[in-house]
Parts: C-alpha cells; sequence; structure tokens
C-alpha cells in the first residue's frame, strides 16, 4: 500500500489549481525564484490568472510597512532640505515584539512641488512610483498641473492601479492654506498602470470638476476615493466620491459636526479610514484623548452613526489610524493607532491591546565642540562649531558617529548653551537633534539665567522653562554668599510640529535665592538647586512642569568634601544628588527618602580614581541586562553600573566642550509614516 | 420502533477506492466532500473514487469523521487531530491534496495547501525540485536567462533542506 502512494505522488499530477494554490501561499521573492524548477511552473507563475489570485489572495496577508525617514540633507544655507533618505520596513503585525525588517531604501528629492504619498501599496513621490514589494522604481509623466494630492487605487479585476491626481487650476495658488477660503475649481486626471505594461505617456484628464475651499484628506475603500474638503467654512466638512473602475463621481455627503471643534487644533484632527472595508470618518480629541469613529449609515439621508469611541490616554498628540485587521486568530476589529507608539487596538472588544513597538531606539547622543574662533584680542570666544555625533553604547568599543554641525555665535550676555531633555538651546534658537531641525524662539523678556527643558509624553509636547532675574545687569553666576535676589520663570510650549509661540508667558511664582547651581528634570519636574546666601547651605526647588505648580523647597545634606563638585542628576527616573570629590576621587549620590522630613539617604559611593577633574554624570540607561547603568564624563566616559558596583571605560573622546546624552524621540510627524497594505505584486517588467 | 426510525435517519454511502477497497459512511459525513454532496443529490448511495488510493481514503474518512462531530467543547481536540493529520510526508501530502481537490473538501484543501506552502516556505529552487519530484526540463543556458531576468529574487540564502 505504502508503495502505491509512493508512486502516484508525483507533482504532475496535481491539478494546476492545486499548484496555483500552493505558490499563491509564498512570498512574491520566492515565487519567483521558483520559476526556475521547471517550464511547467516558469508558465504557471507567469500567466495573468495566477498573477490575479496571487494579489487577491495576499490582500488578506496583513503586515505593516514602516517608512521611515532617518536622513535630512540640507542646502549649504542648512535651512532647506534638499532631499531626504526614506527607508522602507516591514514589521509583523502577527508576532509578537517583532522587529522591524529593514527592505531597501531610497533617496527622495524635495523638489518644490514636492509630493509624497502612500496610497494603495505604492509610493509617489516627484513623478517616480515605487512600488515597495518589487522594490521598483518607474518615472511617471509629469502631471499638467502642480499637485494638491495623489489617490492610488487597486482594481483587483484587471490587476491595474488607477493614480488620480487631483490638482488646482489656478497656478500658483497655495491650496494647503485655504481653510475658510473661498472656493476653487478643482479637477482630476488619472494614470492607469497596468501589470508589466508600458507607462502612459501622460496624464487623461476627466471632465468632472469639484468646487471647494481646501483639501483635509483622502483614502480609497473598495474601489471608491474619497476626498474630505472644506467649502469655505472650516467648521463643515463634505466628503465626494468617485467609483475608480467607472470613473464615476458620486453626490457628495456632509459629514457630521466635528464634536471637538472647541480645541485650537494644528493639524487636522479629522481623519478617513478603511475600517474592515467601509469608510470610516474619525475625530480625535486631543486634550481628551479619544477618537470617535463615525461610520455612513445611509448615503441618501446622509445620515451618520457614532460606532466606536476609542480611549487613548497616554498615546501623545495627533495619533492617526494605520489600518485595520484581523490580527490574532478569529476576532475582528483589530486597528492600529500610530501616536508615539504603535498601539494595537480592538474596538469591538474596547479595549488596547498591546504597544506595538516603539519606532525609536535609545541611543546615546553625544556633542563636542572642537572649533572656537575667538575674537581679535583672543580672549573672547565669538563663534564655535559645535558637532553632534551619536554613540552607540550598547555595542563595546564603538566609534562616535558624526550625525551634524551647528555653528554657534556667542553673543556677551545673553549667550547660553542649554541641553535639557533631548533639546538644545542657544542665542535663541532651539535645535532638535533628532530631526537636526533649528528654529528661532522669541528672545526671552530679561538676560537669562538658565533654560530647562520638560519633555511631556501624554500630549507629546515640550516645555522651555527660562529662569530668569529680575534684577537687569545682576551678575548672578558669581553671587555665592551675596543676598538673596528675586528670580521668575517663563514658559515656551512646544507642540509637534506646532507654530512656535510668540512669546514667552510669564508664572506668578517668584524665588528669592543667591546663584543658581544646577538645574535638571525628572519624571516631568523641574529641579533647581540653588543657594540663598549661606555658600553651605543648599536647597532644591522643584516645579511640576503639566500643571505648573511649585514644591515647597527642601534643603540639601551638607556637602561631605568642601570646595567639591555638587550636581542634580536622574538615575532610575528617581532625583540624585551628586557631590564629588576631587581629591579622594569619590562621588557621593543621595536620594530623597523622605520628602517631608528632607531626610536624605547617601546610597551609593563611586570610587573613580584617575578620573580627572569635574566629573560629571551624564545619565542613566539600561544597557547591560535588567539593571541600568551610570554614565559618567570626566577626562573619559564611564559606565558605572551602580548596582554591581562596577566600572567599565568608554573609549577616549576628542576635545569636548559640552556633552549630553540623548534618545532619539520622534517629534515632528512627518518624519514617520506607516501603511498598512497586503504586498501587491505590480509594475514588473 | 424507535431504532428503526434512527436507522432511518441514519442514511449510508459507500465509497470505492481506486484499489477497489469499499468504505461505509455515514450520508451527513460524507456530504462535507462537494463531489459526494452532489452525487447524494442525484440520489447515488455507492460513490466510485477512481482517483483516490484506500490509504488516502482512509486518513480523509477519518478526516471528515472528526469534523462532522465538530462542537465548542472539542475545539482543541480537532487542532491537535489537525495537527496531527498534516505531520507526514511530503508525498502522503501530495496525495492527500490530490484526493482533497478531487472531492472537493475545502476546509482540508486549505490546510493541506498551507501546509505544504509552510514547508517549502525559503527552499531553493532545487531543493523543490527533489520534494515535487520534478525534472528539470530547461537548459543551463535558459535557466541562466530567467535567472538574469529575476536577479533581484535570487539576492540571499536560500534553504537547500528537504524536509
Amino acid at each position: 500500500m505504502d508503495s502505491t502512494m509512493g508512486l502516484n505522488s508525483n507533482i504532475m499530477d496535481l491539478p494546476c489549481e492545486v499548484l496555483v494554490d500552493i505558490l499563491s501561499r509564498l512570498s512574491l521573492k520566492h515565487v519567483h525564484q521558483l520559476q526556475i524548477v521547471s517550464k511547467l511552473w516558469h508558465r504557471t507563475i507567469s500567466s495573468p490568472y495566477f498573477r490575479r489570485l496571487y494579489n487577491i489572495k495576499s490582500s488578506s496577508r496583513r503586515r505593516a510597512r514602516v517608512v521611515q525617514v532617518p536622513n535630512f540633507k540640507y542646502s549649504s544655507s542648512r535651512w532647506e532640505m534638499i532631499s531626504r533618505t526614506i527607508i522602507i520596513s516591514i514589521l509583523d503585525l502577527v508576532v509578537d515584539n517583532s522587529e522591524i525588517q529593514e527592505e531597501f531604501s531610497f533617496e527622495d528629492i524635495i523638489a518644490p512641488q514636492h509630493s509624497f504619498t502612500i496610497s494603495s501599496n505604492l509610493i509617489i513621490f516627484n513623478n517616480k512610483v515605487c512600488n515597495p514589494t518589487t522594490k521598483e522604481i518607474v518615472d511617471i509623466p509629469i502631471p499638467s498641473n502642480p499637485s494638491v494630492s495623489f489617490d492610488v487605487a487597486y482594481i483587483p479585476s484587471n490587476n491595474t492601479y488607477k493614480i488620480v491626481h487631483l490638482y488646482g487650476t489656478k497656478t500658483g495658488y497655495d491650496y494647503n492654506f485655504n481653510h475658510g477660503g473661498s472656493h476653487v475649481e478643482f479637477r482630476f486626471e488619472i494614470l492607469t498602470l497596468r501589470d508589466g505594461g508600458p507607462i502612459p505617456n501622460s496624464w487623461r484628464i476627466l471632465t468632472n470638476q469639484e468646487w471647494f475651499s481646501c483639501k483635509i484628506d483622502s483614502i480609497c475603500v473598495n474601489g471608491v476615493i474619497h476626498w474630505l474638503v472644506e467649502r469655505g467654512d472650516t467648521m463643515k466638512k463634505y466628503i465626494f466620491s468617485m467609483e475608480i473602475e467607472s470613473e464615476e463621481f458620486m453626490s457628495s455627503i456632509s459629514c457630521p459636526n466635528n464634536p471637538y471643534v472647541g480645541e485650537i487644533s494644528i493639524w487636522e484632527n479629522t481623519q478617513l479610514v478603511d475600517l474592515n472595508g467601509k469608510l470610516c470618518l474619525s475625530y480625535f480629541s486631543e486634550e481628551l484623548s479619544l477618537i470617535d469613529l463615525y461610520f455612513v449609515k445611509n448615503q441618501k439621508n446622509q445620515e451618520w452613526i457614532k460606532e466606536y469611541t476609542i480611549n487613548l490616554l497616554g498615546i501623545g498628540s495627533w495619533p492617526r489610524i494605520i489600518g485595520c485587521g484581523q490580527l490574532q486568530g478569529n476576532i475582528n476589529g483589530d486597528i492600529i493607532i500610530d501616536g508615539e507608539q504603535l498601539i494595537l487596538f480592538n474596538i469591538e472588544e474596547n479595549r488596547r491591546l498591546y504597544n506595538i513597538k516603539s519606532l525609536s531606539r535609545p541611543r546615546a547622543r553625544v556633542l563636542h565642540v572642537p572649533n572656537f574662533m575667538y575674537s581679535m584680542s583672543w580672549w573672547e570666544t565669538i563663534t564655535q562649531t559645535i558637532i553632534i555625533s551619536t554613540l552607540d553604547l550598547a555595542i563595546d568599543n564603538s566609534e562616535m558617529q558624526e550625525e551634524f554641525r551647528l555653528e554657534v555665535v556667542i553673543a556677551p550676555k545673553l549667550y547660553s548653551f542649554t541641553i535639557s531633555s533631548n533639546l538644545i538651546i542657544f542665542n535663541n534658537k532651539v535645535c532638535n537633534p533628532t530631526t537636526k531641525e533649528i528654529i528661532d524662539i522669541p528672545i526671552p523678556s530679561n538676560p537669562s539665567v538658565s533654560f530647562d527643558v520638560a519633555y511631556i509624553p501624554s500630549n507629546n509636547t515640550y516645555k522651555i522653562v527660562h529662569l530668569y532675574c529680575t534684577k537687569i545687569d545682576y551678575d548672578y553666576k558669581f553671587n555665592h554668599d551675596g543676598s538673596p535676589v528675586e528670580f521668575r520663570f517663563e514658559i515656551l510650549t512646544l507642540r509637534d510640529g506646532g507654530p512656535i509661540p510668540n512669546s514667552w508667558r510669564g508664572l506668578e511664582h517668584q524665588e528669592w535665592f543667591a546663584s543658581k547651581v544646577d538645574s535638571t528634570c525628572v519624571n516631568g519636574i523641574i529641579h533647581w538647586l540653588v543657594e540663598r546666601g549661606d555658600g553651605m547651605k543648599k536647597c532644591i526647588f522643584s516645579m511640576e512642569i503639566e500643571s505648573e505648580e511649585f514644591m515647597s523647597s527642601i534643603d540639601c545634606p551638607s556637602n561631605p568634601y568642601v570646595g567639591g563638585n555638587v550636581q542634580l542628576a536622574d538615575v532610575n527616573g528617581k532625583l540624585c544628588l551628586a557631590y564629588y570629590s576631587e581629591e579622594l576621587s569619590r562621588m557621593d549620590l543621595y536620594f530623597v527618602k523622605y520628602l517631608k522630613n528632607q531626610e536624605w539617604v547617601k546610597e551609593h559611593t563611586i570610587h573613580l580614581s584617575g578620573m580627572g577633574s569635574w566629573s560629571k554624570i551624564m545619565g542613566c540607561i539600561q544597557l547591560q541586562g535588567k539593571t541600568r547603568d551610570i554614565i559618567i564624563d570626566g577626562q573619559q566616559f564611564i559606565l558605572y553600573n551602580i548596582e554591581e558596583n562596577r566600572l567599565t571605560r568608554l573609549p577616549k573622546h576628542k576635545m569636548m566642550m559640552h556633552i549630553g546624552l540623548y534618545f532619539d524621540r520622534c517629534f515632528k510627524l512627518e518624519n514617520t509614516r506607516l501603511s498598512m497594505q497586503p504586498s501587491v505584486g505590480l509594475l514588473s517588467k | 420502533m424507535a431504532s428503526t426510525t434512527e436507522t432511518k435517519q441514519k442514511k449510508m454511502l459507500i465509497l470505492k477506492s481506486a484499489d477497489n477497497d469499499e468504505f461505509e459512511i455515514e450520508e451527513s459525513v460524507g456530504v462535507q466532500s462537494e463531489t459526494i454532496k452532489n452525487l447524494v443529490e442525484d440520489g447515488f448511495t455507492f460513490v466510485p473514487l477512481p482517483n483516490v488510493y484506500t490509504k488516502a481514503l482512509i486518513k480523509i474518512i477519518d478526516y471528515l469523521k472528526k469534523h462532522a462531530n465538530k462542537t465548542d467543547s472539542n475545539d482543541e481536540e480537532i487542532k491537535t487531530f489537525d495537527k496531527d493529520f498534516v505531520n507526514t510526508t511530503f508525498d502522503d501530502l501530495f496525495e492527500l491534496v490530490s484526493a482533497a481537490n478531487y472531492l472537493h473538501i475545502s476546509c482540508l484543501m486549505n490546510m493541506l495547501c498551507q501546509t505544504i506552502a509552510d514547508r517549502i516556505k525559503d527552499k531553493s529552487p532545487e531543493a523543490v525540485r527533489k520534494i515535487f519530484h520534478i525534472n528539470c526540463d530547461y537548459t543551463p543556458e535558459e535557466e541562466a536567462k530567467i535567472r538574469k531576468a529575476n536577479a533581484q529574487a535570487f539576492e540571499g540564502q536560500f534553504d537547500e533542506s528537504l524536509d
């Protein structure tokens, strides 16, 4: 019996449809490899029937495609971005804690008419189309008018893509910022891409026209492209739609009223989503951390129903729904939300499942200043070059990688240079080293004493707190043993991608002290270490950054090393006071035990013989296993594990003036885009 | 009286394999196959299956019996059965998939095709040829030409194993 079965087991006996069924479950790359198995397999795989079936079947295998933009190139003036690298990666959503797999990358040149669209699994940029599945990039004809937007629809029945270009007929008009403006004429043109076929020479213009003031969003759901637009009134939005195969337009429907209009939003808080093949309109409230999902119940009566409300406490600002799929077994209703982190949320069961993966990997970013330019007298520095580099601390003996350089002009008096919470503040400018953006901030009302920055994860904002002395010309830096003077605070709030406020917002609160020694931000609380007149006695006062409330000040333990250095540090998310003795090469770390009793406990003493002077704790991160390491900067970097009392030396660095420990934080939403699409093979020549 | 009603309700079918072995099964079990269902609807109670050999038919009848009694409580049991069912050689899988295709049992087809696809995942064309007992009918020149045309697909590592 066994032999009978073996003899008949020849795949040549298998009907073609069984072979097609098996092959359609493999990756496209593997299928292409298997063309050389035999002539029959080659014929099967290259047949239009197989390709169509493959594309339809692969729609059910959902993976997330992660588009990251890690590198920007700037023009010589450094203000304009000229190109950027776009990395396409795959994140398997079905597997827990899966790593993002980089697939390929390409360079995107930023032209004045720049556009970047990801729609129906194709990427459109600079008159090019990229199919991420096959990694092909082809040129498409230049549209007749500058872009408003592109949308792509896939038509499974004949395995073609249609790219629909929406454009305004008025040239030189800024369509992106016409909120509340007058109605303008918009038109459509179409480019049809056939599997393996030639690219058409020109766009085919449709006769239809639409009049509206501003386009908010667009999406393709089940072969119908929907555009969300404003018709003059910013409060009222409409959706008009086009059936892609017949190219017929449907009568527009008006959207339900936005329940969160009161919120002054920088980003549009309205989004169109494809949820299980149905058009969904989502309204997002930043204040309440809620997303409402509306579905059309009755197209004729223009009736909408709010079917779900998602609570997203702590997800960060401006989350976008990436997509929806059946990710775990047979449970429907999983949606993926991209805020500061990727979140999987099940709308049927109304629960947040897990955070998929934080997109930013913590690394240390190192700043050093190799060049100074001095004034004619050679005594004053007038400019300095700051090199921002990264050092991968997880790898032994890793070299520092230069990222970019900053030229800083040293202005007398007002000059300050602060690195705090991943931002660099200098000369009334803020630099985000992650995005390499440098922006101007308003000039503070009084000369600087110091700036501190706190990051608020719940709404993805930064608050810059400026501490200043109301007594002008007072040299607060050399006022040890002097009498207390009045200090005040003002705040600047930076929102992700939002405009920079015009002015600092002054606080009522005031503090009296003689000189400021150090400051740091720990877990959303800024602590200032000050002297109140007596040079020996120091105290700390603190402010909770979100509520902007000040806490009663606490006295510091007395310094055991007379003449030694003192520093505040964030160690494991706890405020730490470090006293350093140069003579004894010792550093004592104190932590507050009871805030009320002002009781401090010396928890660690670090022996740092041969470290050199002015050792400073850079930061504390989890580098090896579960315990956290402290990084100390003396004449060289030291990695010190306080739990195990173990010391590691990191490679020597060049001359440095300012060193900061940084963690990548994606603050500006354009930098990371996600699209969840099935992999569809097309465009192969 | 009651027992006669029961036997009347339990209609039986006879399946005959390609090696002329006969199997009696309940109609309710057999109609999970679209092919058998069509014949039953036309009044047949004797079903010859010239394309299905005895060994495969025994396994498929096992599968149909198990899945005919599907309830909420034996979900885990069926999952374990299915796992054991596909844990066999490639040759047996091909025999089974061929039979399931002829009998039109869609859930079994889906399971078998997925199992084969999972097991040939990332395998080199050479390994796939051996697994499927295919003699390459390309000349070396023709093969090189196709490799060149799909160069991008041939980057990276292959799995040469045959299990």
